[in-house]
């Protein structure tokens, strides 16, 4: 097939041009309360040509097998009218490899009823709850395989199997409505979602929990973050910062972002690491051919690197970091993260608990979102910090701030580091979900603004 | 990727046939989708971007149970039988009866010159809306993108309906950032429909004034005040109750609205239609995803709720008629969902809002909407672009500041509601709300 591939590529009559096929496949379990919502599998086949003139792209998807060599002249032609007379790529050397899946347990070759019972057995946990109202089981698997080529002679397959599952429970107190879940995925295989029976037991608890918690008093709060909130924070707030596709063209940002400049306290450190094992934001290469690589966003509290695509490495001519990554064949590669995390330091949580004499405990995250240096997202659950001891649960809480003062605030980064990715994942750009994993240890910030009542 | 040449390759016609001959019944949704795009970045052209995509979804019932599956390519289909198949063994009772007749193409939803239009043409456009921008305020930097879409959906089932329409999409945005002591702010203006239609000099007028409206920053107080959400602002608010009225809600009795039928439940002053008959609004159709007739309807009738969203399904299943709500991608089950939202204006002047205020906000955009406890109704949410009031003027731009409260409660505050709606990404309209005594926290 690739000799086809290169056939349609040496008509490309431009700086550069590469193609994208990927065959993906998805299998889902779905129930919502006592019902099986939806069970199946998805096919799909799909391609794109992307081509670059002198600072324009061009960009052509389709999912039929369409004639490639009218889809590679169509985006030539797309690149030129687009081009601007000026520009440069930043590549790493032409690869050619082939990176198939060795899974110890293959989703794959795992039966629909099995996925079925598991999922089902989940969901009759949650259930048993008198007062659960109804569930949100999800399970799913996705295989990707991808093929890429591009006129640099690049080669590169790489087979990719996502598998996960979402618990969720919603309890039901006349109008009071409260949910709380759980959700993990990696790229390891079966196992990822066996054996979570405690996890299912303890959303179930949760959810009921919350319809007990109070609305948290709105205000401004020491907040000690888990390391699930923590990564999402880092995430948000930071990361999508770090993604130089937002920045190149803006001299203030790029102002603002400047390498070299101090960002919070010297124990705070930040990387992107897309070769970090078996992870949701794990891949080999990212979809230009880029091998994924650890990057330092911000070392010792210094910012010290961004994240690029072939087009920004070459715009700010830094090194690329190989964070190109299209969500399926129909979009364009973007800059994105990877697996993003805070380092681990020394701090224990107890200790950290135990010097707030006013303040909340933040554990997981339902969402956040940012508005460049603005930033807000929401606790799935939070607990009352009184003279050193957590207290009771809260409900709605929701943080906000800005992201420069904010880095500044965190004044404690605890020693228990841990990596999540969930069925979810990042939006940007139309783009989503998709997957990433973020880490972190607990985190202490200060002046944290809480809505509320 | 395999190449279909080497097998005879099933039509849709010929999948639902064979798929007729091994179920008790079966249902294709057949999708074609163009779109054409051009998108600017930090105010040059950037990318032309070209997406054809298509695909089938396959529902069937076998043994009184639905089963699905979806598939792009052609040489999928007879696995896709096989999927669908497959899945039904452990499928949802069905409840449900595929319509077979054809609506009346009533509703207009293809505009002639958008199908002429070239992108290309959108180059120059979307060139000249920044220009109008840059010569103003050439520290505003812009993003901008425009795009044509063509797409037909069709629905094909064993009761013996075939029927189509199509569907032309026209859509212009474009987000000015500008850096105001060392603070970003981030101006945007958007519009959809199914027809060509160009905003350029109101979108840089608006643009140009909001920004220089946030020159000056004003300090928010924490207490409650009378807040004014422009109408782009009130999507957020809106969704929680779609969601309260959503039959997928009904049917698990998890809505907090399920048994409030026909009681009054927000303000006498609001009224909420669903409107899938609107000519050229982009969620408008001649048909609901399943084949069911589109047709207006109140969900909110002076504060009365009228009506539940409900597909065929979930109305089976509780045993009431249809709405014609079903929406769905080829890739997935069908579900209810709204069509076009149409709020009824109110009888209040912007400006008298404004001269009202003796202290409070005016809200244009959120940050974070959407992850509170939507289906209770709970919000949440960082002032996105907003402008504190004082005495009746606006005095400033407001930062690190958050709105909160419940929907229900709020939506029962509501002073006034303007007397004009204004189109909201193609598939509302809606009118500046004004309300009464939100709570606002503020980091000051």
């Amino acid at each position: 097939m690739n000799a086809v591939l290169k056939k349609a590529l040496s008509n490309a009559d431009v700086d550069y041009a590469e193609i994208h096929l990927e065959e993906r496949e998805v299998t889902e379990v779905f129930y919502r309360g006592k019902e099986l919502e939806s069970i199946g599998t998805r096919r799909e086949y799909g391609g794109n040509v992307r081509a670059y003139h002198k600072g324009g792209w061009g960009f052509v998807s389709f999912n039929q097998l369409a004639n490639l060599d009218d889809c590679v002249k169509s985006a030539c032609n797309h690149a030129k009218l687009t081009s601007s007379g000026d520009g440069k790529l930043n590549f790493t050397p032409k690869v050619k490899d082939k990176i198939s899946l060795n899974l110890k347990n293959d989703p794959r070759y795992v039966p629909l009823e099995e996925k079925e019972l598991l999922a089902r057995n989940y969901n009759s946990i949650i259930m048993s709850s008198p007062l659960i109202q109804s569930t949100s089981v999800v399970y799913r698997d996705t295989y990707s395989n991808r093929t890429f080529v591009n006129t640099l002679g690049s080669d590169i397959k790489e087979e990719q199997l996502y598998c996960g599952i979402l618990l969720g429970a919603l309890a039901k107190d006349g109008t009071n409505v409260q949910s709380a879940s759980h959700s993990i995925s990696k790229t390891t295989g079966y196992d990822t979602v066996l054996g979570l029976e405690k996890e299912a037991e303890r959303v179930t608890k949760e959810a009921c929990d919350l319809l007990k918690a109070e609305k948290v008093s709105a205000g401004v709060y020491t907040v000690v973050a888990d390391p699930h909130l923590a990564g999402v924070f880092c995430h948000e707030a930071f990361g999508h910062l770090s993604e130089a596709d937002h920045a190149y063209g803006n001299p203030q940002l790029m102002e603002v972002m400047k390498l070299g400049k101090r960002f919070g306290r010297d124990e705070l450190s930040i990387i992107d690491d897309g070769s970090f094992p078996g992870q949701q934001g794990s891949y080999k290469y990212d979809d230009e051919g880029t091998p994924s690589q650890k990057t330092y966003l911000i070392k010792d509290g210094i910012l010290s690197g961004r994240l690029h695509s072939v087009e920004t490495a070459g715009k700010l001519n830094e090194p690329v970091t190989g964070n190109a990554r299209a969500i399926t064949y129909r979009f364009k590669p973007i800059v994105r993260m990877s697996c993003t995390c805070i380092e681990p330091r020394d701090k224990s949580f107890e200790e950290m608990i135990s010097e707030i004499d006013n303040g909340i405990y933040a554990k997981e995250s339902l969402g956040g979102m940012t508005q460049l240096e603005m930033f807000t997202f929401s606790a799935a659950k939070a607990y009352l910090i009184k003279n050193g001891k957590i207290g009771p649960m809260v409900r709605d809480v929701m943080l906000s701030g800005n992201i420069f003062k904010t880095l500044q605030d965190i004044d404690a980064i605890g020693n228990d580091m841990k990596v999540f990715g969930s069925l979810g994942g990042c939006g940007k750009d139309g783009q989503g979900p998709l997957p990433v994993s973020m880490g972190s240890p607990h985190i202490r910030i200060k002046n944290v603004v809480i809505g509320g009542k | 990727m395999k190449t279909p040449q080497s097998k005879k390759i099933l039509t849709i016609e010929g999948l639902l046939e064979k798929a007729k001959k091994v179920t008790d019944a079966a249902e294709i949704f057949s999708t074609e989708m163009k779109t054409e795009q051009v998108d600017f970045k930090f105010d040059k052209l950037h990318l032309m971007d070209e997406k054809n995509i298509q695909g089938l979804g396959l529902r069937i019932i076998k043994d009184g149970k639905i089963g699905f599956a979806s598939c792009t390519n052609p040489v999928d289909y007879e696995k896709t039988l096989e999927n669908a198949i497959a899945s039904s063994k452990f499928g949802q009772q069905a409840k449900l009866a595929f319509p077979n007749k054809k609506s009346p193409k009533k509703v207009k939803t293809v505009s002639e010159e958008v199908i002429k239009f070239n992108i290309s043409s959108g180059v120059d456009i979307v060139k000249e809306g920044i220009a109008l921008i840059k010569e103003r305020n050439s520290e505003i930097q812009c993003d901008a993108g425009l795009s044509k879409v063509f797409s037909t959906v069709r629905i094909l089932n064993s009761a013996g309906l075939d029927d189509s329409y199509s569907q032309t999409g026209f859509s212009y945005g474009i987000s000015g950032l500008i850096i105001i002591d060392n603070s970003f702010l981030d101006v945007w203006e958007t519009e959809s429909s199914c027809k060509l239609q160009v905003s350029t000099k109101k979108f840089a007028d608006n643009i140009i004034r909001r920004v220089e409206l946030a020159r000056k920053v004003a300090t928010m107080p924490t207490k409650k005040l009378n807040v004014v959400f422009m109408p782009r602002a009130i999507p957020t608010m809106i969704s929680s109750i779609m969601i309260g009225v959503n039959g997928k809600q009904i049917q698990k009795k998890t809505s907090p609205i399920t048994s409030k039928l026909n009681e009054r439940i927000l303000d006498e002053k609001l009224s909420i239609t669903d409107d899938g008959t609107l000519d050229f609004c982009t969620s408008s159709a001649p048909f609901d995803d399943e084949g069911m007739p589109i047709a207006a309807k109140h969900i909110i009738e002076k504060g009365v709720l009228k009506t539940f969203l409900f597909d065929l399904q979930t109305a089976g299943i509780l045993n009431v008629a249809p709405t014609g709500n079903a929406s769905r991608g080829y890739n997935s089950l069908p579900s209810p969902s709204q069509t076009n939202i149409v709020i009824a204006p109110g009888t209040w002047d912007l400006q008298d809002m404004i001269k009202d205020m003796k202290e409070g906000l005016i809200l244009y955009d959120t940050i974070g909407g959407g992850q509170s406890n939507m289906l209770a109704g709970d919000f949440s949410f960082n002032v996105g672009l907003g402008y504190k009031v004082e005495n009746g003027e606006i005095v400033g731009r407001v930062k690190d500041t958050m709105l909160s409260g419940n929907v229900y409660e709020t939506f029962n505050n509501i002073i006034g509601l303007g007397n004009s709606t204004e189109d909201v990404y193609g598939s509302m309209h809606i009118p500046a709300f004004y309300f009464k005594e939100m709570s606002v926290t503020s980091k000051n």
